[in-house]
């Protein structure tokens, strides 16, 4: 009895003792993953501010890979080549900035648009409705829904009014004040029509009293302003660091991660790696042409149908911008242009027959213009057609970038679910190739 | 096809040497960038016996160092190849698996050897498989390395190109011997 066991024992023992070995092992796994995602997802939660600047820094290293080897190429020391990309990098930032900031409208410009917009938008509506100065009259559709547009009318105006603060700040503005100009008088009256609108005719007198109260408020405003720049600076300095040092490596980050590879997926992960680089490369590279060829083709467009040049390299940026997402980038062209179309005062088109009366015609069809040129030239040549997502992860991808990163997020959204869909697609591709699934 | 990792599980010495070979890559000393410690062996291989120090120099960064224990399989027999391994210590086993399970050994790769070279001019399937007989060092060089220094250092990527071409001709030729010489 005791020979027997004494045989059979060990065996036993060692079984048990291997078995448990390998649930320790996988139990070890799985609380090390566990923690690891956890960990990441909290990092990656707190840290969403500086998220932003590094994938738009890394965004930009990938667009200038393809240049270094270039540079590499035509003998250009490697260094020589990083020194001139990141100098490059930074006066075009320097330079997109300056522009920028130039074509954002100040105080000043805003308080016009504003004005000009609700003014030429009761405007419109008027003559649209065939209603007379008096508010009398009126077409035979305005006469069955005459209560529903007036409501709606009223709620536009409500949101797009100048508010007490604003009111004082105009009356400021009308006599030249912070080494601006004086506001043109054109505009004082439109802004006494838009009282009439709003049937406060009362207000512009106490807008003079408000005057001195704004004033009050602009110290402590601009001091307001130079926190929000720091803040913003803090954050963004980051991009430029991630710039160069993404092209700095020397292909370190990648041999690092192939060294976690345990080796039986070595070869694989190369495949993936690899692969992956090259799609993702390609696509941003492809978008960053595309967006840029659409906005140059609004700014041109939108400049031929006589729009000022300022407005049309502003909406030109911003549809260009906004071409990364599908659908998204031609929405917002129009309703840039037509709003724009709404305020024009004059308009200078060298086509004849635009007039300011026409002009929602005209970017309308600017708008179908870009849009058979992106589908039909831009997109097949440039992007190829790789990247196709279904409509309703766009939707999804769009409502959670800007939910979470605000404008950015919304321009991000789709390149990054893009980037995600291919490392998974490339990933399970090759993982089969490999007859590892 | 074996499955090394379950299979080394079965033998009750081996249990822990897929884990040891994961933790050993991750902890291996990183070499990278700057630091070039395989120069020296790198111009014992044949395909790159006509570099001089400054090409090995910006050579030796591509090449990946990895471990393996006594039995791992460094490539599959029918996986697409996408690296050329450099056998730097320990033995590898060619091996083609049969029907039965059983392998039959086609050749013993020595240190300085290496070892699926074909896998630097395309992705077809490995026609055998390579099984660490031993603790085995190995660099690999990845195809796609290859082909970047092809575009950015052409003088260094033309020169392995030839002396792959002339190892490739050599092994060609004595392949012919082996099925020709002994009829003659």
């Amino acid at each position: 009895m005791s020979n027997d066991s004494g045989h059979k024992n060990p065996e036993t023992n060692a079984d048990i003792r291997s078995s448990s070995r390998r649930q320790t092992r996988r139990i070890v796994f799985i609380v090390t993953a566990i923690l690891v995602v956890l960990t990441g997802g909290f990092l990656v939660w707190s840290l969403r501010p500086i998220i932003l600047p590094i994938i738009i820094g890394t965004l930009a290293a990938y667009i200038c890979f393809p240049l270094l080897k270039l540079f590499t190429r035509a003998g250009i020391p490697r260094g020589a080549g990083i020194l001139l990309l990141f100098g490059s990098f930074f006066i075009v930032i320097i330079i997109i900035a300056n522009q920028v900031g130039s074509l954002i409208p100040d105080e000043r410009e805003k308080l016009i648009l504003k004005t000009r917009f609700q003014y030429k938008l009761n405007e419109r509506y008027k003559s649209f409705m065939g209603l007379d100065d008096a508010g009398e009259g009126g077409t035979m559709l305005y006469r069955y829904f005459s209560s529903d547009f007036d409501n709606f009318l009223n709620s536009v105006n409500s949101f797009i009014r100048l508010d007490n603060e604003e009111r004082g700040k105009f009356m400021k503005y009308l006599d030249g004040y912070n080494n601006k100009p004086p506001i043109p008088l054109k505009y004082y009256e439109y802004y006494h029509k838009n009282l009439d609108t709003n049937h406060e005719g009362t207000e512009d007198k106490t807008a003079g009293d408000l005057s001195g109260k704004t004033a009050e408020k602009d110290a402590g405003k601009d001091e307001f302003h130079f926190t929000v720049v720091m803040n913003a600076f803090k954050l963004w300095i980051i991009m430029p660091f991630v710039f160069l040092f993404l092209l700095l490596d020397n292909g370190e980050i990648k041999r690092f991660f192939v060294s976690l590879v345990p080796n039986r997926y070595f070869e694989v992960s190369l495949a993936v790696f690899d692969k992956v680089d090259k799609a993702i490369g390609n696509y941003l590279r492809g978008i960053l042409i595309e967006c840029s060829l659409v906005g140059v083709s609004y700014i041109v467009l939108f400049s031929v149908i006589g729009f000022e040049i300022k407005m049309a390299v502003m909406i030109g940026l911003a549809a260009g911008m906004a071409t990364a997402i599908p659908i998204m980038g031609f929405g917002i062209a129009f309703v840039l242009g037509s709003s724009y179309a709404l305020i024009a005062e004059s308009v200078s088109s060298i086509i004849p027959f635009i007039t300011s009366h026409n002009l929602i015609i005209a970017v309308a069809v600017v708008v179908l213009m870009v849009m058979v040129l992106d589908n039909g030239v831009f997109q097949p040549v440039v992007v190829g057609g790789a990247v196709s997502l279904h409509p309703l992860v766009v939707f999804i991808g769009i409502m959670g970038g800007s939910m979470l990163f605000g404008f950015a997020g919304l321009i991000l959204a789709i390149p990054t679910i893009v980037v995600v869909k291919e490392i998974v697609t490339t990933l399970f591709r090759e993982l089969k190739d490999y007859s590892l699934i | 096809m074996t499955n090394f990792t379950y299979d080394m599980g079965k033998d009750n010495t081996d249990t822990t040497k897929p884990l040891n070979a994961f933790w050993g890559n991750i902890f291996s000393r990183f070499k990278g960038g700057g630091n070039i410690p395989n120069v020296e062996f790198l111009k014992l291989c044949p395909i790159f016996q006509h570099l001089n120090n400054r090409e090995l120099k910006k050579l030796s960064p591509l090449i990946y160092e990895r471990k393996y224990q006594a039995g791992e399989f460094l490539f599959e027999k029918e996986q697409p190849g996408t690296a050329m391994f450099i056998i730097k210590s320990g033995h590898v086993k060619i091996v083609v698996p049969g029907h039965n399970g059983e392998e039959t050994e086609l050749a013993t790769i020595h240190p300085e050897d290496f070892l699926g070279e074909l896998a630097l001019l395309d992705d077809t399937p490995r026609s055998a498989s390579a099984k660490a007989v031993e603790k085995t060092e190995a660099l690999a060089f990845f195809r796609e390395d290859l082909n970047e220094l092809l575009e950015t250092n052409p003088a260094i990527g033309s020169k392995i190109m030839k002396d792959l071409a002339i190892v490739i001709g050599q092994r060609l030729k004595a392949c012919n011997e082996q099925l020709y010489g002994g009829s003659e």
